[in-house]
């Protein structure tokens, strides 16, 4: 260590406190949270995982259609009797199965609605579908793992002592991070979607998929489809934001938010098993709790949003890709708010524990 | 113990005086039962190199964290530039003026130290520009680890963690340094270095406020000390007077006998015609400490002037001393004194206090010893 000649300061940041200043310190601080998390090992590996995922379930679609349309096993499907002449609720059991060699014009006939069925999540727009579905879940949990451990770990690392004690505001380190989850959010979500968009223009039509063009507002509804995934991503992300800052640790980060969904998924099937058993209003009640779960209402979000564009998905009309909550009871409007209330719970309760927490790790 | 080690420290006329940068004011912090730190009244000025001691625990850890806005005060208030941080756009304002060493550096394990001064700039709001990268870049060859820029933190040894630490204290030239222990983990080289570039730093006028353990450190580089045990303030004040107060002469006696002798003549003058002796006793000795040819010595604290003053007023009552020699006070005796070795609390002194004066005895351990001679003669 030369001694080096330190003049006395007279220029430093003192003074730059107009709301200007400030927004564009808290969006350096979010590139930097940013540029942190995208160094780590641990973000790489997890884009790996979704993207690897992501290339090998395509695979997997494009070997299921090539399986089937070379298969000559179609010829010897059993054809239920037409509906019309059976009760409904008799399938099951007396219901007439005729098993009958089909016609070469039937085999191509089941062969296409196979074809269609297969390559739909492969083929633009249902592709977007297919790309936003496998994004609310794979994408959801890995941007939950590393909102975990990102946030998590400045109490770890003890870094976030490093930004306080510079001047950093609590609520402007927390705004940096929640904009970085938010940038995180969008990104993975834009990404993923135009991924699902290029296989939907190359994949789908290589499969021999005939492209339909996008319903009036197209746009629109793209826009409204990559909001709807990404405000899902950032939701769950929130949750990790949330219980990483109140337990200052990143395991909490990470377990919670995955914790959280799982717990969704079982509270909502035991809720409709009780549901079922008490009737009455009591039932009616439980079987509308899950209504106000974050997952449920990110999910409706999404599905609605996509319901512009699935006009343009051929198959979807028989629900062959479209993942639909059964019976659908969450208006669009519910989804937003509910979900948009849970982020503004989660952020906010962040800042109020934040405001006057000691922070000594 | 070597009792003449010179007192290095800037002239106090250097320091005095000076604006105000950090006061505390009544500050208290209560953890559950705990009372970390005891209405501390600090004030640390413009062009001080402050030291806070205390033994573990004294609560000096809780101060910086307080000072920084990491923690918040249960009671009392701090000002930093002349303005209470309790509000939060002067402490943000305030904290862009000071780099801080709290603990153990905390940075981003696997970025280099590089990016991890590039945060900090980011944190302290410095511009991002050539400039800064310059800065960084300067910084790095400063605490030396440049040729190591490049490498993760985490790759990095305890003690080249230690000086990114100080590098990032650096970095943005800040008006007030605050360094918890700085010298922890560094070699030898690296203690010389921090005291050197703290010197530097001082007079290039920037104020520095550090805690440490290594009182001889403390006692070369710092202008002002406060020491704190149990959360309470004992003393603050200039080095130079705290040591003065513990300064004085040492006699050397052939005879053992005439030790009691002088110790009762030094004792019964301070009290009438030597007011500026403020007190004898026997010095106990000690492994690899200089001893005279009785083997035995009388210290008398007072200012080392008075060495012929008092050769000549034992001379005035027959006793002759084989060996005159002055001593300087030395902050670890003071501060061993002071925070009571044996565990005990000394009543706190007023905040402006000096040497607490123990007649008949120097130092606690002098005093025990002093006391187990006598019994054992009688
Ligand atoms: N986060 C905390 N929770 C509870 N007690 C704490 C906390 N931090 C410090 N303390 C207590 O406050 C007291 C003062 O601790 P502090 O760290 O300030 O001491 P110190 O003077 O820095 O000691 P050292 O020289 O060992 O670093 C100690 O009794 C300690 O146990
Ligand atoms: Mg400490």
């Amino acid at each position: 260590m030369t001694p080096v000649n330190t003049a006395p300061v007279t220029a430093s940041a003192v003074g730059t406190s107009s709301p200007i200043a400030w927004l564009l310190d808290t969006w350096r601080l979010t590139r930097w949270y940013l540029f942190a998390a995208w160094r780590r090992v641990m973000s790489k590996v997890l884009l790996g995982i979704l993207l690897g995922l992501f290339v090998l379930i395509t695979g997997f679609i494009v070997l299921g259609f090539v399986v089937t349309q070379n298969s000559s096993t179609v010829a010897r499907d059993c054809q239920p009797v037409p509906a019309a002449t059976q009760q409904a609720g008799d399938n099951g059991n007396g219901g007439q199965v005729v098993c009958e060699p089909l016609s070469a014009q039937q085999q191509q006939q089941i062969r296409d609605q196979q074809a269609d069925s297969i390559r739909a999540p492969l083929t633009f727009p249902g592709s977007l579908q297919f790309a936003g579905g496998y994004t609310t879940f794979m994408g959801v949990i890995l941007l939950a793992i590393l909102a975990g451990a990102m946030i998590g770990s400045e109490f770890g690392q003890g870094t976030i002592r490093l930004a306080l004690s510079r001047g950093v505001g609590r609520a402007q380190a927390l705004t940096a991070q929640v904009a970085a989850l938010a940038v995180l959010a969008l990104g993975i979500g834009l990404g993923m979607l135009l991924l699902g968009a290029l296989i939907g223009v190359t994949i789908g039509p290589a499969l021999g998929a005939t492209l339909s063009a996008l319903p009036a507002g197209g746009v629109g509804a793209l826009l409204a489809y990559w909001l709807a995934v990404s405000l899902y991503l950032f939701a769950i992300a929130a949750i990790a934001f949330f219980l990483a800052t109140l337990a200052r640790s990143t395991a909490a980060g990470i377990a919670g938010p995955l914790g959280y969904l799982i717990f969704e998924l079982i509270a909502i099937g035991v809720l409709s098993i009780v549901a079922l058993a008490i009737q009455g209003d009591t039932g009616d009640f439980l079987r509308h709790v899950p209504d106000w779960f974050l997952g449920q209402n990110l999910g409706a979000l999404t599905t609605a949003a996509f319901q512009p564009l699935a006009a343009a998905v051929p198959t979807i009309r028989g629900g062959a890709t479209g993942g639909g909550n059964g019976g659908q009871t969450i208006g669009t409007m519910h989804a937003l708010l509910v979900s948009l209330a849970y982020c503004a719970l989660l952020v906010g309760s962040t800042y109020f524990i934040m405001r006057r927490r000691d922070v000594t790790d | 113990m070597d009792a003449t080690v010179p007192a290095q420290h800037a002239p106090p006329s250097a320091t005095t005086g000076g604006e105000v940068v950090l006061r505390t004011i009544g500050l208290s912090k209560q953890y559950g039962r705990i009372t970390a730190v005891n209405n501390l009244g600090l004030d640390v000025r413009q062009g001080d190199v402050f030291g806070l001691l205390g033994p573990n625990g004294s609560g000096k850890t809780t101060t910086l964290r307080m000072t920084l806005g990491l923690i918040f005060p249960t009671a009392g208030e701090i000002e930093l530039f002349g303005a209470r941080i309790s509000d939060t756009n002067h402490r943000r304002a305030a904290l862009k003026r000071i780099g801080a060493i709290v603990e153990q550096p905390a940075f981003y394990p696997y970025l280099s130290g590089r990016e991890n001064l590039r945060g900090v700039a980011t944190f302290a709001a410095m511009p991002s520009d050539a400039a800064t990268s310059r800065r960084v870049d300067e910084v790095l060859e400063l605490v030396g680890l440049a040729p190591r820029a490049g490498d993760a933190y985490r790759k990095y040894s305890l003690g080249m963690k230690q000086r990114l630490g100080i590098g990032a204290a650096l970095l943005a030239r800040p008006d007030l340094i605050i360094l918890d222990e700085p010298t922890n983990g560094l070699d030898p080289a690296g203690v010389v270095e921090v005291r050197a570039l703290i010197g530097e730093l001082a007079r290039g006028g920037t104020t520095v406020l550090l805690s440490s353990h290594l009182l001889h450190e403390v006692q070369q580089v710092c202008t002002r000390v406060a020491i704190l045990k149990q959360g309470n303030l004992l003393a603050q004040g200039e080095v130079s007077t705290l040591l003065a107060a513990s300064s004085g002469v040492l006699l050397g006696f052939t005879d053992p006998a005439e030790l009691p002798r002088a110790a009762g003549v030094l004792l019964q003058a301070a009290g009438s015609e030597a007011p500026w002796l403020r007190g004898a006793g026997y010095v106990p000795p000690e492994p690899g400490a200089w001893v005279p040819p009785g083997g035995w010595l009388v210290r008398a604290d007072t200012d080392v002037a008075h060495a012929a003053a008092i050769n000549a007023l034992l001379a005035r009552h027959g006793i002759f001393a084989a060996e005159v020699r002055r001593y300087e006070g030395n902050l670890e005796q003071y501060f061993l004194a002071l925070t009571g070795a044996e565990g005990q609390t000394p009543a706190p002194a007023p905040a402006q206090a000096a040497m607490p004066v123990v007649p008949g005895a120097s130092g606690t351990i002098a005093g025990a010893i002093a006391g187990a001679i006598e019994g054992g003669r009688a």
